[in-house]
């Protein structure tokens, strides 16, 4: 079969939907780490099948569609105990996950206003938690705090950025 | 509007000990249930966690400013 190289549209388009491809599979993963890995096999696979792609359709859906198959070829090699959902829960899942990954753009506005409300103490630590190789272990040791204690603010931390993103986007209602 | 720490909701704590790796075997399979079996709990999952992938993507963004701003380019 004669493959061709995908054009810059097509370029510009993947690159485009990359926040509502790792949205989409973090949600289904329910793993931080595996979602990386997943993301990156996604687009390679992205990448291959181009020519499959009919311009005039929705991009984004057609991404997520083959990012789903990724995101089941690594709960194959995962195994299951260690798993979140079963497979019926996560076709359950599926489908809403994608058509709510579809508002990435409306949630990441939300969520830059709600970083920005934050304390300056809180939006310190979130911003360490997310050097590279920054471990709370070693945040506790420069904050002079015990793990857990700083294990336990990052909790909080996420769940109120959660609240004020879901008010936000509440308030806002459907686009 | 504000934004504390100070007596998160319930359901968004046990899923941030999910995304932070904390969260044990029985609690993940109790809100694996919880998820599956109750609507509204799956629409606020599936929005606490396309909330923490953006989070995660923005920080990223920003760290990667933070190197290169601390590196200079030549």
């Amino acid at each position: 079969m004669d493959r061709t190289t995908p054009d810059g549209e097509f370029v510009q388009r993947l690159i485009a939907v990359q926040d509502r491809l790792y949205a989409y599979i973090f949600s289904l993963a329910g793993d931080t780490n595996a979602a990386d890995d997943v993301l990156q096999q996604s687009n390679i696979v992205l990448w291959e099948k181009a020519d499959q792609f009919r311009p005039g359709t929705d991009f984004g859906a057609w991404a997520c569609s083959v990012a789903h198959y990724e995101v089941l070829a690594w709960r194959k090699k995962r195994g299951r105990d260690r798993l979140l959902f079963d497979d019926r829960a996560l076709g359950q899942l599926a489908g809403e996950v994608e058509s709510f990954s579809a508002q990435a753009n409306d949630l990441r506005l939300a969520l830059r206003h709600c970083v920005e409300l934050m304390p300056p103490r809180q939006r310190k630590l979130l911003d360490m938690r997310y050097v590279p190789g920054m471990t709370v272990g070693k945040i506790a040791q420069q904050l002079a705090r015990s793990a857990a204690s700083i294990s336990q603010t990052l909790y909080r931390i996420r769940a109120a950025l959660a609240d004020c993103v879901e008010r936000s986007l509440a308030k806002e209602g459907p686009a | 509007m504000t934004i504390s720490p100070r007596n998160p909701d319930p359901l968004h704590e046990t899923l941030a000990r999910l995304v932070e790796g904390a969260l044990d075997e029985a609690a993940r399979s109790e809100l694996a249930r919880q998820i599956a079996d109750d609507p509204e709990t799956q629409q606020r999952y599936i929005q606490f966690m396309a909330t923490q992938a953006m989070l995660e993507r923005e920080m990223r963004r920003n760290q990667s400013v933070k190197w290169v701003a601390s590196h200079g380019l030549r």
